[in-house]
């Protein structure tokens, strides 16, 4: 047996992630020397180490670390220690003499205690991680975490922690944050690599150190449902256009005013006109239009009689629009449903729910019905924002795909080895343990307990292990439901009623009684032809046309879509 | 040269005290026997420090009260440490008296002669021996130590005065 034949040192114990590497073999050795060294603000303290030093560092948390000193007789303020930077290395050498250094901890004292009797400072340390990002940039946190975030499922990061703000957007991503050994804070994913940094291969564990905590069904969602509201405002605007045209104006221009001028009547007024339109609730659009009737000229009609008309508000034909303006809400709902295996079927499915709205409000929509109709916008116009509803929609996916990823993990296998023998290993590593059990996980946790008294230094590995199988869909967004509506039909032509006489002078027809409910215009000839004829009041009526409520109520739609989410299968078999 | 005496915190202890009683044993801390999973063992080791304790049964106290306990002391001891071989250089474990410096023996055929012995460092050089098998380096070591109030115990039907005291390696 070659126990202790390859120095420790001799593989590459600082496995670059990332780079392509060999599997470093975990040699037992037989025996080690070791020392610390303890520097707090740049001075070396080791020599005034007095108990036990542990540390704690676990993936997506602060590390943490605890050390006691001796402080020799003299003015001792521990207020000063705090904050003070720290960091813990060991060294260790084995029996051929050959030193392997590493760094356990970087960190800052954060609470320090003070034993008045003994003269021991107690200093609990922290690697600070929170502040660390929460002294970061925004950008800087977007390029480091990636993953999905929307401002509509969380808050606007303006005055915000940037640590809550990381985490949001860790929540889409199946990995951590968390701080190297050195204090550098990095994200590492979830997923276990292929070929282990670490083997520990037998008799490399403590003697009953292996430990499992097996994770208990319910807290192993596999189906998750996720109810998602995208809302937005729905910009409507109708513009209905009237046309009236006087029926003796059968030509247009001059010979159309000749025509008319043979039996004049009454004409609306351009007032008449937009006093109708607003009258119906309507806004004008534009300005009245059509042929009015000419001024005072000479001969207009070629038949010698001078024209005189002083009035230019007069119309033999005219057309106007009128316009409404209103907003309707529109709501897509998105039923999501995620599934890891076994999540599809009722006997097996442990479910969750989560739920997130996005609802796009805009001054454009409040101010919308109260602003001016013009022909030069769109008759709908939606407010929606697709940036917004990708981002929220994504985010709801992944963080649902992580919860689901997540909850596949809970498994955690743990074992102690002497410390000398998981110098190198970090969080970020993948190791596989080939000792009363075999497993292959990434590593969630690392505890360093140095026993200065006991001359111990044990360090007790955690890996996660996540078991599930099944095959995976993209995680795409669903497209939108169709919530459009076809156009408002409308538009009209408006009729005339002239009264004034009993009979039409040229069909020489009766004119039928006044007709308060017809639309248009009603006036009298100007001739007479019986004095008990009877006179039509001179008024100009349009209406509107009446907007279906499926047009003004929130409308709605709705999309499903069911994604399945693949769960690694990590090696474990006890 | 006679032999020295045992001498703590400057304080000879005399012979009317009675005749010492030295033990010297490794402290039992700084150092472990760590069992893995298949029953090897690891060998982890911090530090390592002596410890020992002195008795004696005379007609006198030891005269010892007068020291401060509560801080390191010197403790010149007069249990002999030796290292044996076949070799001349020998590293010495721990500090040799100053005022009794260490000594060499040869073992030539059945009995043990002195040879010179040079200490440097730490470093306790012999000068060969003709004929010689076996080499050994003796000494007395110094050590900082820890030591404990001596117990005492007097019996005045005998005028007998018993004490000891431990002592631990600062």
């Amino acid at each position: 047996m070659l126990i202790g034949a390859q120095p420790l040192a001799s593989g590459p114990l600082a496995v670059a992630v990332g780079s392509a590497y060999e599997p470093v073999y975990v040699v037992r050795g037989q025996a080690f020397n070791w020392r610390l060294r303890l520097l707090v603000d740049g001075v070396d303290l080791t020599s005034q180490l007095t108990g036990v030093i542990d540390t704690d560092r676990e993936e997506g948390a602060a590390g943490v670390g605890g050390f006691v000193l001796y402080l020799p007789p003299g003015p001792v303020v521990p207020d000063d220690w705090k904050g003070k930077p720290v960091t813990l290395d060991f060294i260790s050498r084995n029996r051929d003499g050959v030193i392997t250094e590493k760094r356990l901890f970087t960190g800052k004292i954060e609470m320090p205690e003070w034993d008045a009797t003994w003269r021991l400072l107690a200093c609990d340390c922290s690697d600070q991680l929170q502040q660390k990002v929460e002294g970061m940039p925004i950008e800087t946190i977007d390029s480091m975490t990636g993953g999905h975030w929307s401002a509509d499922l969380f808050e606007p990061v303006t005055g915000r922690s940037r640590w809550d703000y990381a985490q949001e957007r860790m929540q889409s991503r199946a990995a951590s944050l968390d701080c190297s050994p050195t204090g550098d804070v990095r994200v590492t994913d979830w997923a276990a690599a292929a070929v282990p940094h670490f083997v520990f291969g037998p008799g490399t564990t403590l003697f009953d150190s292996v430990q499992i905590d097996l994770q208990p069904l319910g807290a192993a969602t596999n189906r998750l449902e996720i109810e998602a509201g995208y809302r937005f405002p729905r910009l409507w605007q109708h513009i209905q256009g009237f046309g009236w045209t006087h029926p003796e104006y059968t030509n247009t221009g001059i010979p159309g005013f000749c025509n008319w001028r043979t039996y004049t009547s009454d004409l609306p007024t351009t007032e008449m006109i937009t006093d109708a339109i607003t009258g119906a609730g309507l806004t004008m659009v534009g300005a009245v239009g059509g042929y009015k009737l000419p001024p005072s000229m000479a001969n207009p009609c070629g038949d010698g009689n001078a024209w005189t008309n002083t009035f230019d508000n007069l119309w033999l034909s005219a057309t106007a629009s009128g316009g409404r303006r209103w907003v309707q809400q529109v709501t897509e709902s998105y039923k999501l449903l995620l599934t890891a295996i076994g999540g599809e079927d009722e006997a097996t499915q442990v479910i969750a729910r989560d739920s997130g709205s996005v609802a796009i409000e805009s001054s454009q929509a409040d101010e919308w019905e109260s602003s001016k109709p013009s022909s030069s916008v769109p008759d709908v116009v939606d407010l929606s924002d697709e940036v917004r509803r990708t981002a929220a929609l994504l985010t709801l996916l992944w963080g649902g795909a992580v919860q689901l990823l997540s909850a596949h993990r809970g498994t955690t296998l743990s074992w102690q080895v002497p410390t000398d023998l998981a110098l190198g290993v970090d969080l970020v590593h993948t190791l596989r343990l080939e000792d009363k059990a075999l497993a292959q996980g990434k590593c969630r946790r690392i505890q360093h307990r140095i026993d200065i008294e006991g001359g111990t230094a044990i360090t007790t590995i955690s890996v996660a292990i996540s078991r599930g199988g099944g095959v995976g869909d993209p995680l795409t967004v669903p497209a939108r439901p169709d919530t459009s509506l076809p156009p408002i039909e409308g538009g009209s032509i408006l009729v005339t009623q002239l009264g004034g006489r009993l009979n039409d002078p040229i069909t020489g027809l009766p004119i039928p009684p006044y007709d308060d409910g017809r639309l248009g215009f009603s006036g009298n000839w100007d001739v007479k032809d019986d004095l008990t004829a009877e006179d039509f009041p001179r008024r100009f009526d349009v209406e509107a046309v009446e907007i279906p409520e499926i047009y003004r109520d929130e409308r709605t739609g709705e999309v499903t879509a069911h994604y399945r989410v693949a769960i690694p299968n990590d090696l474990l078999e006890l | 040269m006679s032999l020295p005496r045992i001498m703590l915190g400057g304080v000879e202890l005399v012979l009317h005290s009675g005749a010492p009683v030295e033990t010297l044993e490794p402290l039992g801390a700084g150092s472990q026997l760590l069992r893995m999973s298949d029953g090897a063992g690891v060998i982890q080791t911090h530090f390592e420090k002596m410890a020992g304790s002195i008795s004696g049964q005379g007609w006198m106290p030891p005269g010892l009260s007068g020291l401060s306990y509560s801080l390191p002391m010197e403790l010149r001891s007069t249990k002999v440490e030796s290292i044996g071989g076949d070799g001349l250089v020998h590293n010495l474990t721990s500090t040799p008296r100053p005022d009794f410096p260490p000594w060499g023996l040869a073992l030539v055929g059945r009995e043990w002669v002195d040879t010179p012995c040079t200490v440097v460092g730490g470093v306790a050089t012999l000068v060969a021996v003709p004929g010689a098998t076996a080499y050994r380096v003796s000494w007395m070591p110094v050590f900082s130590v820890r030591a404990t109030r001596p117990s005492e115990n007097q019996d005045s039907g005998g005028n007998v005065h018993s004490w000891s005291l431990n002592w631990e390696e600062v």
